[in-house]
């Protein structure tokens, strides 16, 4: 036979629907939010994967200034590679638009398709699906490259160019000004001959080569291009090649950020019901009293108790999950596929975010729930019915100051429903926190981005190819890095620069010719809280090699990861000659063959490049602020109506005795108001904490450095909108007391 | 006369479901008269005295107390006339649970301009070594003495007392009725008594016999005895 007390859960649901639809809507929001997270994180990951694995992604290219012979094709293949012609002509289009075509990849770099075919016919194109839809082409539209004219047949993407760089290894994401367009065999050799580039892409037969093991292949390239006179003018292995790493790059930091808010708000959850079955215990003691004196047993009654909790959390799960596999994900999604030239998206069951965004919420609350429910239900049946249930027995009540009555009154209200204030705290802190993050992160960046100019020492810096002597410009070698030191679980990508004593644009920096002494920049001493005199350890991925530095001062700038250095020292760490260079500052357009520009960082560049490297968190600020808005609203709502309900006798005792309005909301309506807004006071120093480590594992995310400071007028504004979201809460709350039955509390009574 | 009332009718629900608990109620209370009110369960005493409580309202009738006419009042005019006028003792106390038994008093003296002294009220109530302590580390008859302080402590001119020992025992209900009769003779209140049991009327002045919403009797009450010598 069913227990019969379950009869009554219809009615406690129904009787208290507001507060029960305000949770669900809460677990159903961070569901929601972060499932498709998880579910789009994962499905990016899995696209990109396959896309390198189905799209046969090349290990490796390199260039030469004419087109290679069948023998020397297989001179090179004699190293344990296949080889592949991937010949490109880069042509102007209009509006200082460039595009990229290629044959049609028949071994490697494969493309997919979204629309359309591939070009057969001479005057047909395939187009990057980006490129396409920031310029508006669709299949059908005719574009006209050098002095011939292509009809789109399709849209598409390729695995060599996941992320579309200005200048193709450049640091500046660029899908609407830069493209890539496959043609047919016929088509492009339609095209000036004198403009292709002799380009060949490899894949090595061993698939499971590490880095360094990559590194020494092509090196090993090298040293047979030499031997058989061919002069390479451009090589990188795939790892280095930004185009394809740029989005995989810092993929994995978020996924423990989610984790970490999706625990928080199950434990406030969790407390929340918690505080919820404790006042229903409280309310309905005799009556449980009655039923543990008939011979009820107490797991009986905490499976009673549990049946709401559980429904509405798994309940609310499951359509979180639904709407985010149906639609939300697109949002997500979105903030990827706009920037990045992934391959189709493919959604999979992603289990494991099913298994953390239902089991582990619903795991969460039973475990709290059943401890705390254990506990309240332990006392006897007599205390039940006593309605004495403090768990601690008290002589006597707390003895409280000598101020007014209304005022002790308060204090009693604040004291006797302290569990609720305490979830209120968890509540605003965590709703707080998020609120502020995603109102400060952008003036942050917006002051990164501003700053970020004075990066650039002058208003050119060339990345070469080669060391080329030219007139004009200061040498010094340039090599990227990672810390050995970990952040948060993550090494950090640090630029180094070595230059000569000489170096006009280094006079400031005293460093000892071939010593190990250094200047870091203030984001590198501030993310490893570093001093002068300490040492700091590079690590470079590609020789497999570490270098030890001592710091010996700060470079005076804001936000960048920078490392300065002798050249000399860093040329021979590199295994490069002792006058190696490969990069010119200068304060005017350097003369050099383009052929050798590995890429121009130009000072007027900085701001668009600080603003791309921001973007994609920016994106994620108004979920952000709405998630903890939805909080604050619930938080609020559901605690403060409970305050309310459960002094309903009291209330309506006070309103027989003559009490007035204003009387009654002094006691019970400002006992919240003044704690709430006390709590906003009381928070900051714990969020201003919390928020600086935070925004430290945020700034993992990109290579540079925002100093976390967050504006007085970010936390006025959070207190602004907490209390007027408070203020709404509270005419609900008045109105409720306004409403409340005087002669229902006489009939209630239970005695 | 401190209370009239006339051709008082009360009616519950509507339509088909529309049932009178009053029946045109006449009565007439001096000032300073202990009245019961005595009938059973459902007779209608305890809605009579809601009505001159102003906790409840009526639909026909007049009902003047201490020279208000209850019916012309507006809400926050009968809130203040509860404020200024009545204590109410009940019969489960309806003490507030997270107050203790002195914090309890003062939600009555908080009312009054002029309130009597607390501590000789708690003393005089037998609660003074009880004051920190919360309703529920009391007994019953400890509670429904707080629950008199709390009515009296502001002097109030009139006392509405539903069935203020019902949930007591035979001894306690005998203390918190003397009490009720020493507090008419020291502050001259008038006091309203619903009860069911016949033997509490022995301490009125004047008894009203209700039945199905009528006043089907009202005596004079000439053999007064006190509450220390009832018995039932």
């Amino acid at each position: 036979m069913r227990n019969p007390i379950n009869k009554r859960l219809k009615r406690e649901l129904f009787d208290n629907i507001g507060r029960y639809i305000a949770i669900f809507i809460v677990i159903l929001v961070t569901i929601v939010g972060i499932s498709s997270f998880f579910i789009v994180q994962k499905n990016i990951k899995e696209t990109y994967d396959l896309s390198m694995k189905n799209g046969k992604v090349e290990d490796g290219q390199i260039k030469f200034s004419e087109k290679l012979t069948k023998k020397q094709m297989q001179e090179l293949e004699k190293e344990d590679i296949r080889i592949y012609e991937n010949h490109y002509i880069e042509y102007d289009l209009k509006k200082n638009k460039k595009i990229r075509v290629f044959k049609n990849r028949k071994n490697i770099n494969l493309p997919e398709l979204f629309e359309g075919r591939l070009a057969k016919n001479d005057d047909e194109i395939a187009l990057e699906r980006l490129f396409a839809k920031y310029n508006s082409y669709d299949i059908g539209d005719s574009i006209k490259i050098g002095k011939e004219n292509y009809k789109i047949v399709g849209i598409m993407a390729v695995p060599d160019y996941p992320a579309i760089l200005k200048s193709g290894d450049g640091i500046l994401l660029d899908n609407s000004n830069y493209g890539i367009g496959l043609l047919s065999d016929g088509g492009f050799n339609k095209l000036d001959k004198n403009k292709v580039n002799y380009q060949y892409s490899y894949r090595l037969n061993k698939r499971d080569l590490n880095i360094k093991e990559q590194t020494d292949k092509f090196i090993e390239l090298n040293k047979i291009m030499k031997k058989n006179n061919l002069l390479p003018i451009d090589g990188k292995i795939s790892p280095a090649n930004k185009n394809i790493t740029f989005i995989i790059d810092d993929m994995d930091t978020d996924i423990p950020t989610m984790y970490g808010l999706l625990f928080i708000m199950m434990i406030i959850m969790a407390f929340l019901f918690t505080v919820i079955i404790k006042s229903t215990i409280e309310d309905e003691a005799p009556m449980i009293g009655t039923l543990l004196s008939m011979g009820y047993k107490r797991k009986e009654l905490i499976f009673h108790y549990m049946i709401i909790p559980i429904s509405i959390t798994l309940f609310a799960s499951v359509i979180g999950n639904i709407i985010s596999y149906s639609f939300f994900k697109e949002i997500y999604k979105e903030i990827y596929y706009k920037s990045f030239s992934l391959f189709p998206y493919k959604v999979s069951l992603n289990f494991r975010a099913f298994f953390m965004t239902t089991i582990i919420p619903i795991i969460m609350i039973l475990i709290i729930n059943i401890s705390s429910l254990s506990i309240k239900l332990k006392s006897s049946p007599l205390r039940f019915l006593r309605r004495d249930l403090r768990i601690i027995k008290m002589k006597n009540a707390i003895k409280l100051p000598n101020i007014s009555f209304i005022r002790r009154f308060r204090l009693r209200i604040f004291l006797e429903n302290k569990a609720n204030y305490l979830v209120i705290l968890l509540g605003l802190f965590f709703a707080n926190s998020l609120l502020v993050f995603g109102l400060g992160i952008g003036p942050i960046f917006d002051t990164y981005v501003q700053n970020i100019e004075s990066e650039v020492l002058d208003n050119y810096e060339y990345i070469l190819k080669a060391p080329i002597p030219i007139d004009g410009g200061e040498k010094l070698t340039v090599s990227n890095m990672e810390s050995v030191r970990k952040v948060f679980g993550k090494s950090v990508d640090i630029q180094v620069k070595g230059f000569d004593k000489e170096n006009l644009y280094f006079k400031d920096y005293k460093i000892k010719e071939n010593s190990n002494d250094a200047y870091l920049s203030t984001g590198i001493m501030k993310k490893f809280k570093l001093k002068k005199d300490d040492e700091f350890i590079l690590y470079d991925k590609f020789l497999d090699k570490k270098i030890k530095l001592r710091i010996k001062g700060r470079i005076d700038d804001t936000g960048s990861l920078l490392i300065y250095m002798d050249k000399k020292k860093l040329n021979d760490f590199l295994e490069e000659d002792k006058n190696y260079f490969n990069s010119y500052i200068s304060d005017k357009k350097l003369d050099i063959n383009e052929e050798y520009i590995m890429s121009v960082i130009k000072k007027e560049d900085m701001k668009d490049i600080g603003e791309q490297l921001t973007e994609l968190i920016k994106d994620m600020i108004p979920i952000i602020v709405v998630i903890s808005i939805v909080i604050y609203i619930v938080i609020i709502y559901v605690l403060t109506k409970m305050i309310i309900d459960r002094s309903e006798r009291s209330i309506s005792y006070l309103q027989i005795f003559g009490y007035r309005r204003k009387e009654i909301n002094k006691i019970f309506i400002n006992v919240s108001t003044i704690s709430i807004f006390l709590f906003f006071i009381i928070l900051i120093p714990l969020e201003n904490l919390v928020l600086k480590k935070f925004f430290e594992l945020v700034m993992l995310q990109f290579n540079g450095y925002a100093e976390p400071k967050i504006s007085k007028c970010i936390y006025i504004e959070r207190l602004v909108l907490g209390m007027a979201i408070y203020y709404i809460v509270r005419i609900f709350n008045i109105r409720m007391i306004k409403n409340s039955d005087m002669t229902k509390a006489l009939k209630d009574v239970q005695g | 006369m401190f209370i009239q009332t006339k051709n008082l009718s009360k009616y519950y629900g509507q339509g088909d479901n529309r049932v009178q608990v009053l029946k045109n109620i006449e009565c007439e209370i001096e000032r300073g008269e202990i009245c019961v009110f005595l009938g059973p369960s459902g007779s209608g005493k305890s809605t009579f005295l809601n009505i001159l409580g102003g906790i409840e309202v009526f639909e026909e009738g007049f009902v003047k107390v201490n020279g208000r006419e209850l019916n012309k009042l507006s809400q926050s005019e009968i809130s203040e006339y509860r404020r200024e006028e009545l204590g109410f003792i009940f019969q489960f106390y309806n003490l507030i649970p997270n107050l203790t038994t002195k914090e309890n008093i003062e939600v009555g003296s908080y009312l009054s301009e002029n309130p009597l002294i607390i501590d000789e009220i708690m003393k005089i109530l037998g609660l003074y070594e009880h004051r920190d302590k919360y309703p529920n580390q009391l007994s019953g008859g400890q509670q429904q003495r707080t629950g008199i302080g709390r009515a009296i402590i502001k002097n109030p001119s009139l006392l509405i007392c539903d069935e203020p020992t019902g949930a007591l025992d035979y001894n306690t209900s005998k203390d918190v009725l003397s009490l009720i009769q020493d507090i008419n003779k020291k502050y001259k209140n008038t006091i309203l008594i619903a009860t069911h049991n016949i033997a509490i009327a022995n301490i009125a002045d004047k008894i009203f016999k209700l039945h199905d919403g009528k006043i089907v009797r009202v005596e004079e009450n000439k053999n007064k005895i006190s509450a220390k010598d009832l018995s039932w």
